[in-house]
């Protein structure tokens, strides 16, 4: 797949978070070319690109089962919500073949555990 | 041989009993639990049976940072309920009527209005609400439906920095009220010596005590008209996290 990376950015700054929720439980640096959110101890990477988006999971710098969650995106943009499920596609990686992301969309990426324990990770697009 | 045995279990349950708080003491907030935000019911370190108390809660509100509500519940997980959301939250307040207490003479407590329990020396209704703010709020919190107590933030801005003041205005019934308490660490200094009190505008200045979870606890009494009580006791927290260093 070949991403985009320019597309997208994170506004850090807008999600301000108080808690140490994204005080490093592990490396911040993209894998991948995404953008890294970090929620508690999970770290997803969004990743965007012509064919579709891609979510990477991480704790502590090592990779975790995406087929151990079940996941969706929320993409807001211009007011408008669309929601798409997040497959397993092998490895850590969440995929949402042909979703295209919108410039200056919020998305929310919400995972959750089989004890249906929910995280969520907050991107903002450029 | 038994009797030391006995002895010693003796004096432990009393210690215990002399120690436990009175059951008006105790409050509700939110914090977080296996990285969920859970909530506690309970007072310093007692973290109580916060689920079979569910029923209690009359109402959960979430809201997005733009204040915005967003669908929220408690969900039960095993031993603690936790906060269950469509969305990213900002913020989540609850609402608990514990209910009519009277205390009796013999020094016992009883789920009952003084007109069951009529040589109570004290009747009250308990009212528990709790806010917990996830994230610095960009806009100035607002009075959550249906909290008839709640500690707002004066400034937008919460300090970041343990040890700093932070001035907060306590609202009854949706008016700034004078003379709530106002502890500042409600799980970690429970028997707070001299907590603040409201000045006529509401406001009260507490100092943080900790970079991690701080529980603000205001505590009001307030009359009423229900014969079944003597007075209505609203307990209603403020927590928030102030972020530790990157590891």
């Amino acid at each position: 797949m070949n991403f985009n990376k320019f597309t997208i950015g994170l506004a850090a700054a807008a999600l301000a978070i108080m808690p140490g929720a994204s005080l490093a439980h592990g490396s911040m640096k993209p894998q991948h070319g995404g953008l890294v959110q970090m929620t508690g101890e999970t770290m997803f990477e969004l990743v965007t690109g012509p064919k579709g988006v891609d979510v990477y999971l991480s704790e502590e710098d090592e990779p975790i089962p995406a087929a151990a969650y079940t996941a969706k995106l929320t993409q807001t943009a211009a007011g408008k919500k669309t929601e798409v499920a997040l497959k397993a596609a092998g490895g850590n990686k969440l995929s949402a073949p042909g979703f295209k992301a919108a410039k200056g969309a919020k998305i929310v990426v919400a995972l959750i555990d089989k004890s249906g324990a929910k995280t969520f990770a907050t991107f903002q697009t450029k | 041989m038994k009797l030391p045995r006995l002895l010693t279990l003796a004096i432990g349950t009393s210690a215990i009993l002399a120690t436990a708080a009175p059951l008006n003491a105790h409050g509700i907030w939110f914090a977080q639990r296996a990285k969920q935000l859970a909530l506690v019911y309970g007072v310093g370190a007692d973290d109580l049976d916060a689920v079979k108390r569910l029923p209690l809660v009359k109402a959960v509100t979430g809201y997005d940072a733009d204040w915005t509500p967003v669908t929220t519940t408690l969900r039960t997980a095993g031993a603690i309920p936790v906060v269950d959301s469509e969305e990213p939250i900002a913020a989540v307040g609850a609402v608990m009527d514990y209910g009519y207490w009277s205390k009796t003479p013999d020094g016992e407590w009883h789920n009952k209005g003084r007109d069951e329990v009529p040589n109570a020396t004290l009747a009250e209704h308990n009212f528990k609400y709790a806010v917990h703010l996830t994230q610095v709020p960009t806009k100035p919190v607002p009075l959550f439906e249906g909290h008839l107590l709640q500690v707002v933030p004066v400034d937008t801005a919460i300090p970041q920095k343990f040890g700093e003041p932070m001035k907060v205005r306590v609202y009854y019934k949706g008016k700034p009220v004078a003379g709530a308490t106002v502890m500042q660490d409600y799980v970690n200094d429970p028997d707070e010596v001299g907590p603040a009190k409201t000045a006529a505008d509401g406001t009260a200045t507490v100092k943080l005590r900790n970079q991690g979870i701080n529980v603000l606890m205001a505590i009001y009494v307030g009359k009423t008209t229900d014969k079944k009580v003597d007075h209505e006791e609203y307990r209603a927290s403020l927590s928030f996290v102030l972020p530790h260093l990157p590891e």
